[in-house]
């Protein structure tokens, strides 16, 4: 071997041995880099990701390498409830998922497998995501004694329940919730969980006791408890006192004024409203006394709707849009003509517009082809996500009737016949009580989830007041479109 | 000395030391009467010399009492007389008559020449004192040392200037000087003024106390068996020997009557010192009576250290005065208070049960426990155990709590004087400790009863709705119904339902409280609702030691009180449980025994049993299931008759043990 093949060799060597170190585990090290990448993610740091991933990069299997993992996935704002969920974009859900997935499946044995699983399960709730998958990860992760996942997985499985509709099944997880963990935030939510679930039943003051008790145990306001115990009162009220309902000439409240171009009226996020002003082309977003809180362009805005997590989308000219932030974002395309009258989202995310003559359902599937769901013999003026079902109204005699967008058209079923002669729209409120308004005839009617009618409201003539679009609130108030003077008006 | 006098001496010490041998157990060599006994032995074995030298050996100790001082002078005596040292004998005899004036020599030496040299010296020592005092058992003192009188009134004292003191009791004492000549005699007389009466006081019960202002004359009492019988079948006697002459007020007291006053006037009488028979009016019984409120059917109530059997349910009579109330359960003291009963007026004791709190490392109550230590029985003060770390309930086994005390308070000094003392909490029952950085809620004795109207709000706007009245429930009773606004509770405005809430949960038990209520289309109206007493399961508090202090007073309660035992026993099975300890908590719960009512019920103990039973693995669980079961078919709450149903959560918790709804 001359030398410089020696010397080439020598060298070959040492590069490789520093190849090796530099592979090779450095647990030291990646503890000093997590506590400085978890520095960084305190102040907020754009840099704090790539700080997790280097520390997870020195130490692939180390003692903090489920720590960087998690961390790194918690700087996407991972909710904690399903109650927050609908905040995260669909990328950034993915992307967490996928950190949170490599603990469960790397690192199954670390200490933040349980959190990891549970943060990877809630996000599979997200629109879109695996329901029964995501319960059978909650209960395992429920079913680890002494855990601190254990309760926030409980009240995921009771959420997931409650989605589901096994309101019973439910209602035992929550109830198990309130009496085992007592002042804990699940046994908050759990108990608005029961009230949400005995509104449903039209059960409006055991509902308002349970919420109230809970706002008063501190329940945050950002889980809407406050408007459901409203829309709870409200419910006692009127089944208390005829005096009370809107058919005894409760006097209606002009709010704000404007309005004489808005097409449609539906229950926004909260106690608010949305508003479609197609002339003016825009989506308004009303706060509940009628201010305007956001207002979005959009060329021939037709329909909007916002899902039970309060994302808002919208139809405009043959697209169904995403709106946030003071923008809309299209995320799929009708058919072109489709035109749309109508717009409803579940909870799974899935999209359902009517179109403009109400004679056809599709199902909006984002970068893909419409899907058809119904083609209706009659014409249906409104749709709506009632939290459990699609629920559509026909113009002529106001049939209510339940959609089952998965079965054929033999299995809708029919709800409640309203003795609306032409109905104009349709709007749900959180207890799933429907409003179905006449514009023509200036009335209204509202049936609760079962169909039978709780209230009536009609304007009168000598109001010289013309019903345009109306909807009932999140908080059981009736809002409607004063047509000839273009006020928004409310009947509380 | 002759022969004679020689085995004399010696026939009489043989004879005097068999007697010593045989009376007197063994004395160490260097104490007197031992030094005595070996100097009597030489001289019987008639070793003279040897006898002398312990005598002298004796006689020079400083510490020698007379009496033994004239022992020894005896030996001598007769050891000189043994050698006929003649003179030396005289001397001795000079001697001993100076310490003691009416010695003689005993029979068995009236060799005659030693009783003449003896007479001798006596005539020329000792001279006679006639004794004619009255009384005349008095006692008489010669230079402040009492002397025996000879029962001819004769007394031998030594010859010169002698001080006579002539003494008794209930007599003022006299005093003389004299000169007695060498074998003269000297009149010594005296009359004693009486100053006091022996007085017999008579009551007509034994145990009377007689007080002469704070002087306690004694306590009067039956005649024993074979003496005179006194009056009565129960009349009593005390003779006091000197009752102060004049007029005075004796105090009479006993337990359970009336103290009484007995003046009595006492004059002197030489002839007569038979105690004067003093008749005390009748002592009037005082009792009072006292109601008990509580307990439970297994307390026994103890008064004045007296086991009395179980707390009685009515009102019982008790003796006035101040009484030592104590209540026990269990074995243990649950409750002791001091309470004065009175005659005049019915006395409520409500029997609170009071925990037993040790104090280890401080004698006084810290000040962060003074909410709730004022409410417990200090049962001990420990010292802090070397080395032990209390802050584990580990190291806890190095303090010796007694084994009824409920909760314990350890402050232990911080390292740095500087610094505070760490407070530690521990429970025994829990088998936990917490340190108390901030001082427990005031008020912090748990109910375990709390009211319940049945009837639940909500707020509407700025008015407070009821939103649910439960049927059948005290609200229903009085009219109020779901939609009603509720403005007023007990006359106080309310203007959020959580003010109302906390109103009611204030309200007294089984009193009506007055609500204001606004029914639709309707005036105010005020309706006095009588909330029913509901049972009382404490959620539990955030707050360190909260459990540690609801467990002590569970524990009492529990045995303590018929009404609340249950109540108590199962928040001390839901603290149990909160600390972990799930079989004893499912324990408890298996104690807990309500009856079927609407509300807290059996149901109610089978879920929380259940759910602890669960928590216990594989073994417990059939059980588990059968108790969940059971919760799950009731229409129990749990918290209180308002609170949560079980059923519901009975359901989930048999979901994971794999059952599926019924």
């Amino acid at each position: 071997m001359d030398r410089r093949r020696l010397f080439a060799g020598i060298a070959s060597i040492g590069i490789a041995v520093r190849v090796a170190a530099a592979d090779a585990p450095d647990p030291a090290a990646a503890e000093r880099q997590y506590r400085v990448a978890r520095r960084l993610a305190a102040e907020g740091s754009p840099k704090a990701a790539e700080a997790f991933r280097e520390a997870l990069r020195l130490a692939p299997a180390g003692p903090l390498a489920d720590d960087a993992l998690v961390e790194e996935a918690l700087l996407f704002g991972l909710p904690t409830f399903p109650d927050e969920l609908g905040r995260l974009d669909a990328d950034k859900a993915r992307a967490a998922e996928t950190l949170l997935r490599r603990v469960v499946t790397e690192l199954p044995a670390s200490d933040r497998a349980a959190e990891a699983r549970f943060r990877a399960a809630l996000l599979g709730i997200e629109a879109g995501g695996d329901l029964a998958q995501a319960r059978v990860e909650m209960l395992t992760v429920a079913g680890i004694a002494g855990s601190p996942w254990s309760a926030p997985a409980r009240y995921a499985v009771a959420r997931i329940d409650e989605r589901e509709g096994s309101d019973d099944r439910a209602t035992a997880a929550y109830q198990r919730l309130s009496i085992d963990r007592p002042g804990t935030s699940e046994a908050l939510r759990a108990r608005a969980g029961i009230a949400r679930i005995l509104l449903r039943r039209g059960r409006y003051g055991e509902a308002a006791a349970w919420l109230q008790e809970a706002i008063d145990d501190g329940l945050p306001e950002s889980t809407g408890a406050s408007i459901l115990r409203d829309l709870a009162v409200r419910g006692v009220r009127r089944a208390a006192s005829p005096a009370w309902r809107w058919e005894a000439a409760v006097p209606e409240t002009l709010v704000a004024e404007g309005f004489r171009n808005v097409q449609a009226l539906v229950p926004g996020p909260g106690a608010g409203l949305l508003a479609v002003d197609r002339k003016g082309g825009a989506i308004v977003t009303l706060d509940p006394s009628g201010k305007p809180l956001d207002r979005v362009a959009l060329e021939e805005p037709a329909a909007v709707a916002a899902d039970p997590f309060g994302r808002v989308y919208a139809v405009a000219g043959d697209s169904v849009y995403r709106l946030g932030g003071g923008e809309a974002r299209e995320i799929a395309a009708l058919q072109r003509g489709y035109g749309a009258s109508s717009l409803a989202v579940d909870d799974g995310g899935r999209i359902f517009v009517l179109d403009r003559k109400g004679e056809h359902l599709v199902r909006a599937v984002p970068d893909g082809e419409p899907v058809a769901i119904r083609e209706f013999e009659s014409v249906v003026t409104g749709i709506a996500w009632d939290g459990r079902r699609l629920v559509a109204v026909e113009e002529r005699g106001g049939r209510l009737f339940a959609i089952d967008p998965d079965g054929p058209a033999a299995s809708d079923a029919t709800i409640a016949s309203t003795g609306i002669k032409r109905s104009g729209s349709l709007s749900v409120d959180p207890s799933g009580a429907i409003l179905v308004a006449d514009p023509k005839a200036g009335e209204g009617v509202l049936v609760d989830a079962s169909g039978n009618p709780i209230d009536r409201f009609r304007l009168s003539p000598e109001t010289g007041k013309r019903l345009g679009a109306a909807a009932v609130t999140g908080a059981g108030t009736l809002a409607f479109v004063d047509a000839s003077r273009g006020g928004l008006e409310v009947v509380r | 000395m002759t022969r004679a006098i020689r085995l004399v001496v010696a026939a009489f010490l043989v004879a005097s030391q068999a007697r010593a041998q045989g009376e007197a157990a063994p004395t160490p060599p260097n104490e007197p009467a031992a030094m005595l006994a070996a100097a009597e032995a030489e001289l019987a074995a008639l070793r003279i010399d040897a006898a002398l030298a312990r005598v002298e050996a004796l006689l020079s100790r400083q510490d020698l009492d007379d009496e033994r001082r004239v022992e020894a002078l005896v030996i001598r005596a007769k050891a000189h007389a043994a050698d006929n040292k003649l003179a030396a004998t005289e001397e001795d005899y000079r001697n001993i008559l100076t310490l003691r004036p009416d010695w003689t020599p005993t029979q068995e030496l009236a060799a005659p020449k030693l009783v003449q040299r003896f007479e001798k010296v006596r005539a020329a020592t000792v001279g006679s004192v006639q004794v004619k005092v009255k009384p005349v058992d008095a006692t008489v003192f010669v230079d402040d040392r009492p002397r025996t009188v000879a029962p001819d009134g004769t007394l031998r004292v030594l010859a010169g200037d002698r001080r006579f003191r002539i003494e008794r009791r209930g007599f003022d004492p006299a005093e003389a000087m004299g000169k007695v000549e060498p074998g003269g005699t000297f009149d010594l007389a005296a009359d004693l003024v009486p100053n006091s009466r022996p007085t017999r006081i008579v009551t007509d019960v034994p145990g009377v106390e007689v007080r002469l202002g704070d002087r306690l004359l004694g306590v009067t009492a039956r005649s024993a068996e074979g003496d005179e019988p006194l009056g009565g079948a129960e009349e009593a006697e005390l003779v006091v020997e000197e009752m102060p002459l004049g007029p005075r007020t004796l105090l009479l007291s006993k337990p359970c009557f009336r103290p009484r006053t007995l003046p009595v006037s006492m004059s002197a009488d030489l002839l007569d010192r038979t105690p004067v028979r003093v008749e005390a009016p009748p002592m009037e019984p005082s009792r009072g009576t006292v109601r008990f409120v509580g307990g439970s059917a297994a307390a026994r109530l103890v008064i004045d250290g007296e086991d009395l059997g179980a707390v009685p349910a009515e009102a019982t009579t008790l003796c006035a005065g101040p009484r030592r109330v104590e209540v026990r359960a269990g074995g243990r003291s649950v409750f002791a208070a001091s309470i004065e009963v009175s005659e005049d007026a019915e006395r409520i004791v409500p029997i609170v049960a009071t925990p037993s709190l040790a104090l280890v490392g401080t004698e006084d109550r810290p000040p962060a426990l003074a909410s709730v230590a004022a409410s417990m029985t200090v049962r001990a003060t420990l010292p802090l155990p070397r080395g032990a770390d209390l802050r584990r309930p580990e190291g806890w086994d190095a303090v010796s709590l007694p084994a009824d005390v409920d909760l314990a308070a350890a402050v232990v000094p911080a390292a740095d004087p500087a610094d505070p003392p760490t407070l530690l909490l521990m429970s025994p029952i829990l088998r936990t400790v917490e340190r108390l950085t901030v001082p427990l809620e005031s008020g912090a004795r748990p109910v375990w009863r709390v009211p319940w109207f049945g009837l639940r709000v909500a707020d509407d706007g700025a008015v407070v709705r009821v939103v649910e009245v439960v049927p059948g429930s005290p609200a229903a009773a009085a009219g109020i119904a779901a939609g009603d606004v509720l403005s007023a509770i007990d006359g106080r405005s309310v203007g959020r339902s959580r003010d109302a809430r906390a109103a009611l949960a204030a309200a007294g038990l089984d009193v009506p409280s007055p609500l204001t209520v606004v029914s639709p289309g309707a005036a105010p109206r005020v309706v006095p609702v009588v909330p029913a007493a509901s049972p009382y399961l404490d959620p539990g508090r955030a707050q360190a030691g909260a459990d540690a202090v609801l467990a002590a007073f569970a524990a009492v309660d529990a045995l303590a009180s018929d009404k609340d035992a249950s109540s108590a026993s199962a928040n001390l099975a839901l603290a149990l449980a909160r600390a972990g300890r799930y079989e004893r908590a499912a324990e408890v719960w298996s104690r807990v025994v309500w009856p079927e009512r609407p509300g807290i019920g059996p149901g109610t103990a089978a879920y929380h049993r259940g759910v602890a039973l669960s928590r216990l693995g594989q073994e417990r669980e059939t059980e588990a299931r059968e108790a969940l079961v059971k919760a799950r078919g009731s229409a129990a709450t749990t918290r209180d008759d308002g609170g949560p149903a079980v059923a519901p959560a009975a359901a989930d918790h048999l979901a994971d043990l794999g059952v599926g709804p019924s």
